[in-house]
């Protein structure tokens, strides 16, 4: 006998998620990707590996990750047998924004806090952030934006409570107006995100870095400070650099291993790359690296990278691994 | 095949790939969500699966729809990830911080962004039940396109949605009472 369905089935009609969505520029970058042959143009972050490269490459590093280790590289580079000084510039991929949508202030969760911002956010009016609780677990605290004519979601903004959690101002565009910006211990880390108001379509949009763990560094000194990934539970660890692109008006990332690996001339195709950001004596410095057997390091200025000959030239990744838990 | 099919698999150059993703990407993005629970590697399988539709539609044949095609590529791509996912950095995250007995940032993406309590059970459900319970109510796939999908026989598709349904009762009505 056939078995009907059952009752709650007619709940998964919905999408499973509400705000989730198969982005735009998503599929800008698959046209993009299709349209050239050049696996650089492909989704940052990715490791296309093919046939039976992917089963060899597999069993190693499944090895590696069962002895709390990984080793790395199908294409294991070597390390030059003397300095060479090289330099590249990042390349930048644009991020999307999310616009707020307007809602009402919540009735079942628990106010918290109201945080004032001033009047410089190009919106007339003194927007207030405002923190609720969520009753069943009250470390998890929502966001809300109010404008003096509207409320607007901007989403969970700590799993921690109000531990570490800061609204502030912010200029990350370097416009008149300034931006919102929440740092939120979410996860292990903080996550930092951004909201705007958006002059050109008059709307409040929402950048929130896909939720990377992320942090204010000046990275070159300059006075100006970077919004920096350093993704040291990443396997291999990774650095990111955020930043804003006045003339496309968007948050923008760049992934460093990219341009670093083009920059040394290795075929990222087959070759599983590191980056790790450290500082020593006050200067921030990038180790880039494929596998046990290669590594350089690295300077960030303005959008540059810039090979550095450091006397002592271990990894400190390297050493991070190896030093006693 | 509809009229519709034969558009994308008559040419499908960049127009059509792009009516391909406006159709069908967020169905993809969901199916491999649905067995992978992690957001960025969803977003890097339906890039996959957009991609391999698109050079391989020679290879499409017609003898099934083009939304079970895509969803077979989403399964086999999204199962290649699993096996190889702990090269891939997301993985070890979602290892981390369960270790670190904090909720990951999936799992609180699931709580806040689930669109309702039957879909958050789904994604309680072990991957092996989450997919059939997905393709049969979400998608509303025959048994036999399930297990053109699933690469596995009618029968076990029969058993494995039984058995799901119960698992899926079980969360929702534990104690007598939904929840």
């Amino acid at each position: 006998m056939k078995e009907s369905k059952p009752d709650w089935y007619s709940s998964l009609e919905e999408e499973p998620f509400r705000t989730r969505k198969f982005s735009r520029r998503m599929a800008d970058e698959i046209k993009t990707a299709a349209a050239s042959p050049d696996t650089k143009a492909r989704r940052f972050g990715k490791f296309p590996w093919k046939g039976a490269g992917l089963g060899f490459a597999g069993l190693i590093l499944a090895a590696a990750f069962l002895t709390n280790d990984w080793k790395t590289a199908v294409d294991p580079a070597e390390q030059p047998a003397a300095f060479e000084s090289k330099s590249a510039s990042l390349t930048y991929v644009p991020l999307e924004s999310m616009p707020l949508e307007k809602t009402s202030l919540p009735t079942g969760m628990e106010k918290i806090k109201s945080i004032p911002l001033g009047q410089n956010l190009g919106k007339a009016g003194s927007p207030v952030v405002t923190l609720y609780a969520d009753i069943k677990n009250k470390e998890l605290l929502h966001a809300y934006l109010s404008d003096g004519k509207s409320d607007y979601h901007i989403g969970l903004v700590s799993n921690q409570g109000l531990t570490a959690l800061e609204v502030k101002t912010s200029h990350w565009t370097g416009e008149d107006n300034a931006e919102i910006q929440i740092d939120s211990p979410i996860g292990p880390g903080m996550v930092i995100q951004v909201v705007r108001y958006n002059p050109l379509n008059s709307a409040w949009e929402l950048q929130n870095f896909e939720q990377h763990q992320s942090e204010e560094i000046d990275l070159d000194g300059d006075g100006q400070k970077e919004l920096v990934e350093n993704h040291l539970d990443w396997v291999p660890p990774a650095v990111h650099l955020n930043r804003w692109n006045a003339d496309t008006k968007q948050f923008e990332r760049a992934a460093v291993d990219n341009d670093a690996a083009e920059m040394m001339g290795l075929n990222q195709e087959n070759t599983v790359t590191h980056s790790y950001l450290f500082q020593e004596k006050d200067k921030w410095l990038i180790e880039f690296g494929a596998g046990d057997n290669f590594h350089v390091f690295m300077e960030y200025h303005n959008g540059k990278l810039q090979t550095v000959d450091l006397p002592d030239k271990r990894s400190r990744l390297a050493d991070l691994r190896n030093a006693p838990k | 095949m509809g009229s519709e099919d034969f558009l994308y698999s008559a040419d499908m150059n960049g127009y059509t790939l792009e009516d391909l993703m406006n159709t069908y990407g967020q169905d993809v993005w969901n199916f491999a969500f649905s067995i992978c629970k992690n957001r960025q590697l969803a977003d890097d399988i339906a890039q996959d699966v957009f991609l391999q539709a698109y050079r391989h539609v020679a290879s499409f044949r017609g003898e099934s729809s083009v939304k079970t095609w895509l969803l077979k590529i989403t399964r086999n791509i999204s199962y290649n990830n699993r096996k190889s996912a702990f090269v891939r950095k997301v993985m070890l995250v979602d290892f981390v911080h369960r270790a670190g007995q904090s909720q990951s940032a999936e799992d609180i993406f699931l709580e806040q962004e689930a669109a309702n309590e039957v879909w958050l059970c789904v994604f309680r459900l072990p991957v092996k039940f989450r997919e059939v319970i997905v393709l049969d109510a979400k998608y509303h796939l025959s048994v036999s396109e399930i297990a053109g999908v699933l690469n596995i026989s009618e029968g076990t598709v029969k058993s494995r949605l039984h058995r799901a349904r119960k698992k899926m009762t079980g969360l929702l009505y534990g104690e007598g009472q939904r929840k």
